[in-house]
């Protein structure tokens, strides 16, 4: 004989091994004592639950494959963390991509012909492709209070990751394996006005490549 | 040694340190499937850790971030020194982690520091406590009825837990639905309702 408590934790295991289940659609079907004695029970289960089986199709629709993304280029990269903490903390500020780089061009008093290149290495720190170690203070500075960190925090993240990653062979090993970013699209529209191959140095590239 | 590639189905039987072992070997070696060891833990995991960010009563709108931080810190932390094996217990601690931080000192610093504050314990205020009341409830339990409640939270059913008779897993399991309503203030069931 089960109770309505052991009754609905069983319901929401079978749920979640069909599928992806709402422990919440569970825990409105009681109150009081018994919806705190089965949001124990369900997290029990969920801290013991092994991975769901891989479904690459599921993969391409789910935000495990954005997450994918994110910890590859951290690690194959070398922009250390910034790969997976800059989207992070764009989205916290509700900024898209282009709105920081117009943010960013405008603290670093880039002129609009420059802007194309701040979209060029914003979008490197992103994908892992800008050294973590060039990027210049004044850069992490502005950056920080467009998607609220400190230059500090941002340094030690472009410090971080993969530790024992090893760079070069890894950059290929975790290449993307799903479709493209969409916002990516806007983001390399954007650089195509960035440097031309004869394009001389000056003070953005002076920003990003030399601290 | 050198390193073999392996297809899909071959990584599917890994356990989850197995597989980390070999996307650590696959990256090394610069092999793709590296790639794909690192979407299976992510895919594998993702929905578990979301549903535990939904209990702990994350607002709606920060469930998502929170539970990709969560991911991302374990996948990272897979290289870098601080995982010390069993991906899952390890993911708990990190899940655990950030949703205390998250309470405790906002969203914002739970998306930029989920391993912050090692020590830290959930606030006794919020949901979060109410999560730790099993795991207590179950370290006071000898490792044989431990065993039985671990295998029942997974969804076994009596008949399906060897070596112990039927009526001896419901006394079990009553015995420690007992102690978990303690562990969480609650009384007895038949006055809790």
């Amino acid at each position: 004989v089960t109770d309505i408590v052991e009754h609905l934790l069983q319901q929401f295991i079978r749920a979640d091994r069909a599928g992806e289940a709402d422990p919440l659609a569970f825990l409105e079907r009681v109150e009081g004592a018994e919806r705190a004695e089965l949001t124990a029970l369900i997290d029990g289960y969920l801290a013991r639950a092994p991975r769901r089986p891989f479904d690459r199709e599921g993969f391409e629709t789910s935000r495990a494959r954005a997450v994918t993304e994110e910890v590859g280029r951290s690690l194959g990269g070398v922009s250390g963390e910034w790969p997976a903490l800059l989207p992070r903390l764009r989205h916290r500020a509700k900024l898209r991509r282009s709105q920081v780089v117009a943010n960013l061009a405008e603290a670093l008093g880039a002129g609009s012909a420059q802007t194309g290149k701040v979209a060029r290495y914003y979008h490197g720190m992103e994908q892992g492709t800008v050294p973590a170690d060039g990027v210049s203070d004044r850069v992490l500075d502005a950056l920080g209070r467009i998607v609220g960190a400190t230059a500090e925090e941002l340094r030690e993240a472009g410090r971080a990751a993969g530790g024992s990653a090893p760079r070069g062979a890894a950059g290929t090993a975790f290449a993307r394996i799903g479709a493209p970013d969409p916002e990516h699209a806007s983001a390399e529209e954007l650089m195509r006005g960035g440097r031309a191959a004869d394009e001389p140095r000056d003070e953005i590239d002076e920003a990003f490549t030399s601290a | 040694m050198s390193f073999r590639p392996r297809a899909q189905h071959e990584l599917e039987r890994l356990d989850d340190d197995a597989l980390i072992a070999y996307m650590r070997a696959a990256g090394a070696a610069g092999d793709e499937s590296a790639g794909l060891a690192l979407a299976m833990l992510a895919y594998g995991y993702r929905p578990r850790v979301r549903a535990r960010v939904r209990l702990s009563e994350v607002p709606d709108h920060d469930v998502d971030e929170i539970t990709d931080a969560i991911l991302e810190r374990a996948l990272l932390s897979a290289f870098d020194g601080s995982y010390g094996g069993q991906f899952g217990s390890w993911m708990n601690t990190i899940t655990k982690r950030a949703i205390a931080d998250y309470f405790r000192r906002g969203p914002g610093r739970a998306v930029m520091e989920p391993l912050e504050d090692r020590d830290l314990e959930a606030p006794s205020e919020n949901a979060v406590a109410a999560l730790d009341a099993l795991e207590r409830t179950l370290a006071a339990l000898n490792p044989e009825h431990r065993g039985v409640i671990d295998l029942w939270l997974c969804g076994y059913g009596a008949q399906e837990i060897d070596g112990v008779s039927d009526a001896n897993v419901h006394q079990i399991v009553s015995r420690f639905r007992r102690a978990l309503r303690g562990q969480l203030g609650l009384g007895p069931k038949d006055e809790a309702a």
